[in-house]
């Protein structure tokens, strides 16, 4: 086996509180074992500490949070996937919808502009402009009587 | 010998047949069967608001992270591979929802020493390993939680974490030391 010159030897201590964690996780083997047990008569700090981790970390797992989920959790969420649904749905048509509506405009527009070029001129004097005159009102005083021919 | 050899394949099979139950699901919530919605969300709702509460620590901001969870699980079952389980990939998106809410909790500083001290050792302690945990690193107090409490294997904090198993081994000890630290400070004091 290649040893790796950078990596750094680890300590007796370090071995001791990997395999203080590691023996909350898995089974030593018995090699680890012993080496764990060898230790902890060696030093006498080292007991208390072991003893110290495991009660910190029973208590954090006595302290998990049971929870009771509401009744209506279920409806809840399905109400508001329903909604985000019909959401996404509107998202996924707006842009359809709104590029059908502009192509509509454009066509409505080309069809008027077609249909105006082909309709015929209806003003006989190009140039002129139409105006509405009012005939002056003239009073006709009739001192005689006409003369109708026979 | 022969009925536990009986018994764990009998196990093996269940989980294979709600595995591919699960999947069905899937396949129907993709193609918008609502039923197939009131399925997944029956089956992973009361493990996802513990997870949530848990890491959070609030039973009522937990049910609020899960139906964030659910809704974006939804939202996005189209990115969900074939190969991968759907629990797995919602548990992912609680954990990075509570993590993001821890976040945000840190910005605001709440104290934990203003908890109103409650009779019975054991209210103590919770409100003690509470004030301990919110001490930890984000990521080492994610990583913690999900181990001891809610006791998933090194791969399910990988997959939950999106980080590898060698991380969460490495983060799981310093949590641990950390936690060990903390606590002796604590309780010395």
């Amino acid at each position: 086996m290649k040893l790796n010159p950078f990596k750094k030897k680890e300590s007796a201590d370090e071995r001791v509180a990997k395999l203080m964690h590691e023996r909350r996780d898995r089974e030593l083997s018995f090699d680890e074992q012993s080496f764990f047990i060898e230790a902890i008569k060696e030093n006498s700090d080292l007991f208390p500490q072991v003893q110290e981790s495991s009660r910190c970390l029973n208590l954090l797992q006595a302290a998990a949070i049971e929870t009771e989920v509401d009744d209506s959790f279920d409806e809840r969420v399905l109400r508001l996937a329903r909604l985000e649904r019909g959401r996404t749905g509107i998202r996924y048509w707006a842009p359809a919808l709104v590029g059908c509506a502009v192509a509509c405009l454009v066509l409505l527009s080309a069809l008027q502009m077609v249909l105006r070029t082909a309709t015929p001129e209806l003003n006989p004097f190009p140039g002129s402009e139409s105006r509405l005159i009012k005939p002056a009102s003239r009073s006709l005083e009739l001192f005689e009587e006409p003369h109708l021919a026979r | 010998m022969v009925g536990q050899h009986y018994f764990e394949r009998a196990t093996s099979n269940t989980a294979y047949e709600n595995a591919q139950l699960e999947l069905q699901w899937v396949h129907r919530c993709r193609a918008g069967d609502e039923a197939a919605l009131a399925n997944l969300i029956a089956k992973h709702r009361m493990r996802l608001v513990r997870t949530a509460a848990n890491l959070l620590r609030d039973r009522h901001e937990a049910e609020d992270v899960a139906q964030d969870a659910f809704l974006k699980a939804f939202r996005e079952i189209h990115k969900l591979r074939e190969d991968r389980a759907f629990s797995g990939y919602l548990y992912r998106i609680c954990v990075r929802l509570c993590m993001d809410r821890l976040r945000l909790k840190r910005a605001d500083v709440i104290e934990f020493d203003r908890a109103e001290p409650h009779e019975g050792g054991k209210v103590e302690n919770r409100v003690l390993i509470e004030k301990l945990l919110r001490k930890l690193p984000l990521e080492l107090r994610t990583t913690l939680v999900l181990r001891e409490i809610e006791q998933l294997s090194y791969e399910e904090v990988a997959e939950a974490m999106n980080v590898p198993v060698g991380t969460v081994r490495s983060r799981l000890h310093a949590a641990r030391e950390r936690f060990r630290a903390l606590w002796l400070e604590e309780t010395a004091e």
